[in-house]
């Protein structure tokens, strides 16, 4: 089960990236605006803007292997969730408003840049990524960064 | 290969991201404070922990990276092959002065400590489609 404090963290102001990789073991990444855990189903379905979604999409559908961090702009608390494919599909109206409020999440917490700043970035149409979580990684910089985490001891 | 272009985005104002692949095919995403500007067809990467990125690098040398320039927000995206380590030299000088100024502004201090300047030769690079 994805602890509360992770789930909160998720849905918070952080920046998100999706890794994948090929046949050829060739990786790719691409930026994730938005996500929605499911923490009973210890499921996250991360909304990639389409516009560089193709790589993921196709190795997702190769092998199924996710990798997905999320960090705090500011604090620069990061974690890594890995896990397996469950499916893919475009996003709907729902995931669509996901997105605009984590937009405005991210300009109310990242006061020091200027709004314009985050105009013009194409983050719909997106596709809907859900994959099951297997591991829980601590992501933040420093010699702690890539600890397996003990999900049930962060269970409230 | 690299364009001038790019230069603002390896300053180190914004994170990089880069994503690597162990042998086992399990894909690793992580941010790291920079990637350095080495020449047209080279950047460097710092190695500062013996962490995932690290290990997989060894085995599996291709790398994807996402860098930001940080007055715009411009992404760009770079295919890398890791090529050699340099743990000391010009190279490894500039960077071990510029990730401590970076870990100063970032409160991070004493956190950073570069162990050597990873060098990867580029392979393919790209602006980001993010922006319209």
């Amino acid at each position: 089960m994805i602890p509360d404090k992770l789930v909160a963290f998720v849905h918070g102001p952080v920046v998100s990236f999706v890794g994948t990789r090929d046949a050829r073991l060739r990786p790719s990444v691409s930026w994730v605006f938005g996500a929605r855990v499911s923490a009973a189903s210890d499921e996250i379905t991360i909304l990639i803007p389409d516009i560089e979604a193709e790589p993921i999409k196709r190795d997702a559908e190769q092998n199924a292997r996710i990798a997905f961090t999320v960090a705090g702009p500011i604090s620069h608390e990061a974690y890594q969730f890995k896990g397996t494919l469950v499916g893919l599909r475009p996003s709907n109206d729902e995931e669509r408003a996901v997105q605009e409020i984590h937009r405005n999440k991210l300009i109310s917490h990242l006061t020091m840049f200027p709004n314009t700043l985050f105009e013009g970035f194409r983050f719909s149409p997106s596709t809907a990524l859900t994959f099951r979580v297997e591991q829980v990684f601590l992501q933040t910089p420093g010699p702690g960064a890539g600890r397996l985490l003990d999900l049930s001891a962060l269970v409230c | 290969m690299l364009p001038d272009e790019i230069k603002p985005a390896m300053q180190g104002v914004l994170p990089s991201t880069i994503v690597t692949c162990s042998l086992d095919g399990i894909p690793n995403v992580t941010d790291i404070s920079q990637v350095w500007y080495v020449d047209k067809d080279h950047v460097a990467l710092s190695h500062q922990f013996f962490n995932k990125t690290h290990r997989n690098v060894r085995e599996n040398p291709y790398v994807q990276a996402i860098v930001r320039d940080g007055r715009t927000f411009q992404e760009w995206y770079l295919e890398l092959q890791y090529d050699h380590s340099e743990e000391k030299g010009p190279l490894f000088d500039k960077m071990d002065m510029e990730l401590e100024a970076i870990a100063s502004l970032t409160g991070m201090s004493g956190v950073f400590k570069l162990r050597a300047a990873d060098v990867y030769r580029v392979l393919s690079v790209r602006k980001s489609r993010s922006r319209q």
